[in-house]
């Protein structure tokens, strides 16, 4: 049904399309920077095709990994121009990807086209009879839609409502056909189509963010029947920030509670942004101790670049406050990476008034850092330090004076009263932060003698944890090391095959632009 | 009886404060909703089904909460939520942070301090809503110890926002004192009884020395109560004299182990 549609529209496309060609060749005369691109592309092609046959998921990582540089660099004209020459004509998804491009093309550049048309015509049909791509690879396929998707995101004007809507569908329309292939070799490329699937509904605002809620958890369901580990990793991540965008704190514990996140198939991003996301659930819940272990190795394994540094410092935020919550003072080198040092200063007034346990100048800084505190979406949990301001008083206390009578310390707080101050200091004893007792007919508190910490096992036990931290992680590395299949036997032939490519990689950088050798890739 | 009628009736008996009556018509009414397909909201019903059948249900709540049935209660709560959801495009419920408050003072009453916060993370703007900012307070207050707000908050008549809030308050009452005697115990050695009758909220001596009896290892004499047993027994299960000898055994196990752990460890990466 649909393929007929699809050809019944085709003529009026293709009329679409000459003209965008034309397009293309006129850029390519102009500067050959379009050629290179073009070039490019293809030879991510190549990898694509490599993984495909050797079922090596390394090289489509290396395709995903350049993408965010390709985008920068693909124009208009080189993507109509892949386009055309690697879909077969018959493919569904040639008309929309083109139609899209084309969207921009013609904004592009109206007017340059006007007086190349007749000659471009014949490159046109040159070009054409030179490559009748009957097939073509799902991986491909995929990739080439992500790259379009990817690119229209780039554009100017990309988040305007009716442009977004546009690049929805777009992206509907990929997801649709990617349901239709059920090849390990997609994994990592699904997952980055399905992120930017959820990126584009977030951008039109939370209530079109809620509703594909119930798409990604079919999605899930899917993905964990396949196995597709990459998928799931990506999914899992994606519906909590759903959730807890939304502010479904419960569900998203239940989520995290009934699926298993592929920890060892995930990529390292992904892994951080699950943690972050865990420790957030995690802090809301009050486990405290737990959401910070998470939130710690999350800033760990982030990736160290600029591109990563809001991840970072969402996660920093959330880090002191959670160190805060626990009662720990975070260290003072935190607030001041170069990176991050703006955006903690909110964060860095409030560990002030909790180091220092003063009531009143923690009421400031929360008024003061109200907005900002809840545009991150920390405030409730700033909210609950309070009590922690009132302990750190009273440690404060215990440890500079021995014996202290219960009106100073209800003056020194700003308790409401005697009677309060005595309940809070009781309190403060049996959850542990102070050791002292209370002389209720006198009204003061005596501090017991402080333990010396080395008499303990304390040290031993910390020295035992950092211990086992070196050995976890000697052995994590030497499980992660990789080793090629079958090595041993081919080891003549990759060798060989190594060269190869480094006379490839020479010659290329000697002649620098032409794209002699994309004829190899060609499909 | 169509649900209409019965609806009609709920309301009536609900406003007569008749709460038994209210208790027997309600699942009938529950039933009819189910059969009309109103129990689970969906766009597809009349809005106007829908807000009859909140209406219904906001009242049941209270309703529940003057029977003292918890369970029900909790049922309801579950219930009326997605009646709630902005995606239903219903307008907003004057009764919804109502029901929201109580049953955050419910969660606070049970000592389900991580549950309220999970809930609190859905509403906004929470503190300046008069329901809401209750419970809110409630909590804030017990986890700092300033048990004498609280019990203020509870007792008092002109602070409930609403007359439902005093009765899921009375339960907050044993949890306040259960709390106030662990922090009690811990933080004195003895204590005069009038003192720690006041300290504990007790109005006559004779329901003081009720509840000294009723708490292990506190001892009554010459009118002092004394919590040295108490301290002890709470002490005993980490490092009683007795222990501290079994405990050094353990810490030089410990110890062995870790240590053959680490030199097996090191041999593997040699």
């Amino acid at each position: 049904m649909t393929e007929d549609i699809n050809m019944s529209d085709k003529p009026a496309v293709d009329v679409e399309t000459s003209g965008g060609l034309a397009e293309g060749e006129n850029v390519e005369a102009g500067e050959p920077s379009t050629l290179l691109v073009i070039d490019d592309i293809k030879h991510n092609f190549a990898y694509l095709e490599k993984a495909v046959s050797n079922f090596d998921p390394r090289f489509t990582l290396r395709v995903l990994r350049g993408l965010p540089a390709l985008r920068k660099r693909v124009d208009s004209g080189s993507l109509l121009k892949v386009i055309e020459s690697t879909y077969p004509a018959t493919d569904s998804s040639k008309e929309i990807l083109l139609a899209s491009v084309q969207k921009y093309h013609k904004e592009d550049a109206e007017g340059a086209a006007g007086g190349a048309d007749s000659e471009s015509m014949a490159v046109d049909e040159v070009a054409s009879d030179n490559e009748p791509p009957s097939t073509i690879l799902p991986e491909v396929d995929i990739f080439l839609q992500l790259l379009v998707i990817v690119w229209l995101l780039n554009q100017e004007g990309a988040t305007e409502p009716a442009n977004l809507q546009y690049i929805q569908s777009v992206a509907e329309h990929s997801i649709n056909k990617l349901r239709h292939y059920n090849r390990r070799s997609l994994d990592y490329l699904a997952a980055k189509l399905w992120f930017y699937y959820s990126r584009i509904a977030e951008l039109q605002g939370s209530s079109s963010f809620t509703s594909i809620t119930s798409t990604l958890l079919q999605a899930l369901r899917t993905a964990t029947l396949r196995h597709d580990l990459e998928t799931q990793a990506s999914l899992i991540t994606l519906i909590l920030r759903n959730y807890l965008a939304s502010h479904k704190v419960s569900q998203a514990a239940n989520l995290v509670a009934k699926t298993s996140f592929p920890e060892s198939a995930a990529s390292n991003a992904l892994g951080a942004r699950y943690l972050y996301y865990l420790a957030r659930i995690n802090a809301i819940q009050l486990n405290y101790s737990s959401a910070f272990e998470q939130v710690t190795a999350a800033i760990r394994k982030a990736p160290q670049t600029s591109l990563a540094v809001g991840f970072l410092q969402a996660a920093n935020k959330l880090s002191i406050v959670v160190e805060l919550l626990m009662g720990d003072i975070p260290d003072r080198s935190i607030f001041f990476q170069p990176t991050l040092e703006k955006s903690l200063v909110p964060y860095f007034d409030v560990a002030k008034a909790v180091r220092i346990g003063d009531l009143a100048q923690f009421s400031e800084t929360l008024n003061k850092h109200e907005k900002a505190l809840k545009a991150d979406g920390t405030y409730t949990l700033v909210l609950r330090l309070r009590q922690n301001v009132i302990k750190t008083g009273i440690r404060i206390m215990s440890l500079t004076y021995s014996k202290i009578s219960l009106k100073d310390i209800c003056l020194r707080l700003n308790l409401g009263s005697e009677e309060s101050a005595e309940y809070v200091v009781a309190k403060a004893i049996r959850d542990g932060v102070i050791d002292a007792t209370i002389d209720h007919e006198k009204g003061y508190m005596q501090s017991k003698e402080v333990l010396d910490i080395y008499s303990t096992t304390e040290p031993q036990n910390t020295f035992h944890d950092r211990i086992k931290f070196c050995i976890s992680l000697h052995n994590d590395s030497v499980k992660s090391m990789r080793y090629l299949l079958n090595h041993h036997r081919v080891d003549l032939k990759t060798a060989e095959e190594a060269r190869e490519r480094e006379k490839e990689l020479a010659t290329e950088i000697q002649e620098g632009t032409d794209g002699d050798d994309d004829d190899d890739f060609e499909l | 009886m169509s649900l209409q009628q019965l609806g009609i009736e709920f309301v009536e008996a609900f406003q007569n404060a008749d709460y038994t009556k209210t208790s027997t018509i309600l699942p009938k009414i529950k039933i009819e909703l189910a059969r009309a397909g109103l129990m689970v909201p969906t766009n597809a019903s009349s809005k106007q089904d829908l807000l009859a059948a909140r209406q219904v249900l906001e009242l049941g709540v209270l309703a529940c909460i003057h029977n003292r049935d918890e369970d029900e209660l909790n049922r309801l709560v579950a219930q009326i939520r997605p009646f709630y959801s902005k995606e239903l495009g219903l307008p907003r419920s004057e009764n919804e942070n109502k029901l929201n408050g109580l049953y955050l003072l419910l969660l606070v009453s049970k000592n389900e301090i991580a549950e309220f916060h999970t809930e609190l993370e859905t509403l906004e703007n929470a503190e300046n809503d008069e329901y809401l900012a209750y419970p809110i307070r409630l909590e804030r207050w017990l986890m700092e110890g300033s048990y004498d707000k609280v019990w203020k908050a509870i007792t008092q008549k002109s602070q409930f926002p609403s007359p439902e809030f005093a009765i899921l308050a009375e339960s907050l009452v044993y949890t306040v004192r259960s709390e106030i005697s662990v922090c009690v115990a811990s933080a004195y050695e003895s204590l005069p009884l009038s003192n720690a009758r006041h300290l504990l909220f007790f109005s006559t001596n004779q329901e003081i020395i009720d509840f000294v009896h009723e708490q292990p290892g506190w001892e009554l004499h010459d009118g002092r109560i004394s919590f040295t047993k108490a301290a002890a027994a709470a002490d005993g299960d980490y490092m009683d004299d007795g222990s501290a000898i079994n405990g050094e055994n353990s810490t030089t196990e410990r110890l062995i182990a870790n240590t053959l752990g680490y030199a097996q460890q090191i041999e593997t990466i040699i």
